[in-house]
């Protein structure tokens, strides 16, 4: 993941070929640990990304990354990004065109390995995903889900955003079962600041420990837990 | 052969716009007052290439965009040169 301190404690990092759930509260940095490890991983040569967002704008992505040393606007041909937010947006002028979001998802990514290849998928949110999928069958339709990201042979992260009073990993309750992994991000609050910590909750094929570190960006945007 | 080039257009496009491709291009069509319409000129098919690179751009981006657009007009291209 290219968290400094991190991957030793998971036996050299995350197995390629694993799905994994980032979770955590709003605001707890899912989405730039995300960006962080593919990003590091591009820039060592390791294979391409596909970055679906749902909600968030593709620029303010960029924007927010740049803020932390990521120059994702340089590595366009490696990193793409599609915002099907903006997709979303213009389809509304079409309310009659029913979408099965779910569906169409697994459809774009099995075209998009197949015609442009890549070799690491994030998706933000699955929250995202739920909220304008038609979820009939949820454990049915995320196992099958799952399975076609394995099967594709993808290393994929799926952010979820979790409610603060719940502890459950996803939505659905299954999802934490179907992961291969699970990296939990968590703010805490230690006298008057809040701090963020970072936790593999579940890592498969790994001897990994349980505790949450310290999670901290360096002034040079090195990612770092501190594990004293 | 509109048909032909419309199929082949959606398939291409299918990675952008996964479920959605097919409510994308008539979107753009209907922009272009080319909804309804059985067969498309060249000069119209270039049209619908150019508003997709519009939506590419605004979903992934300039440089992928292009790519997008690179694409598409050499498929419109060979399905036109192959009807002629």
């Amino acid at each position: 993941m290219y968290v400094k301190g991190l991957d030793e404690k998971m036996e050299g990092g995350i197995p390629l070929g694993h799905v994994v759930l980032v979770c955590g509260v709003a605001g707890s940095m899912k989405t730039l640990l995300v960006l962080h490890t593919l990003y590091e991983n591009v820039k060592r040569g390791n294979g391409r990304v596909l970055y679906v967002s749902l909600e968030e704008k593709r620029n303010l992505i960029i924007k927010r990354a740049s803020k932390v040393g990521m120059k994702l606007d340089e590595i366009e041909d490696k990193f793409a990004i599609i915002d099907l937010g903006y997709l979303r947006k213009q389809l509304k002028e079409f309310p009659s065109e029913k979408v099965d979001w779910l569906e169409s998802l697994i459809s774009q990514i099995k075209t998009f390995k197949e015609d442009i290849g890549f070799d690491y998928l994030a998706l933000d949110s699955l929250n995202a995903l739920y909220a304008i999928s038609e979820m009939k069958n949820p454990r049915d339709q995320l196992f099958y889900f799952f399975e076609t990201l394995r099967d594709m042979g993808l290393t994929a992260f799926l952010i979820t955003e979790m409610q603060n009073e719940k502890s459950e990993f996803g939505q659905y309750g299954v999802e934490e079962f179907l992961a291969d992994g699970i990296i939990h991000t968590d703010l805490r609050r230690i006298n008057s600041v809040m701090n963020l910590f970072l936790g593999v909750v579940k890592m498969r094929e790994t001897k990994h420990d349980r505790k949450y570190y310290p999670l901290v960006i360096t002034p040079n945007f090195e990612f770092e837990i501190v594990a004293k | 052969m509109t048909g032909d080039i419309d199929s082949a257009i959606e398939e291409y496009l299918r990675m952008m716009f996964g479920d959605m491709v097919r409510a994308t291009i008539k979107m753009q069509k209907k922009k272009l007052g080319l909804n309804g319409k059985s067969e498309l000129t060249r000069d119209e098919y270039l049209k619908l290439a150019e508003e997709i690179r519009k939506v590419c751009t605004g979903m992934s981006g300039e440089e992928f965009a292009k790519k997008i657009h690179e694409g598409l007009i050499k498929i419109i291209e060979q399905k036109l040169n192959r009807a002629s």
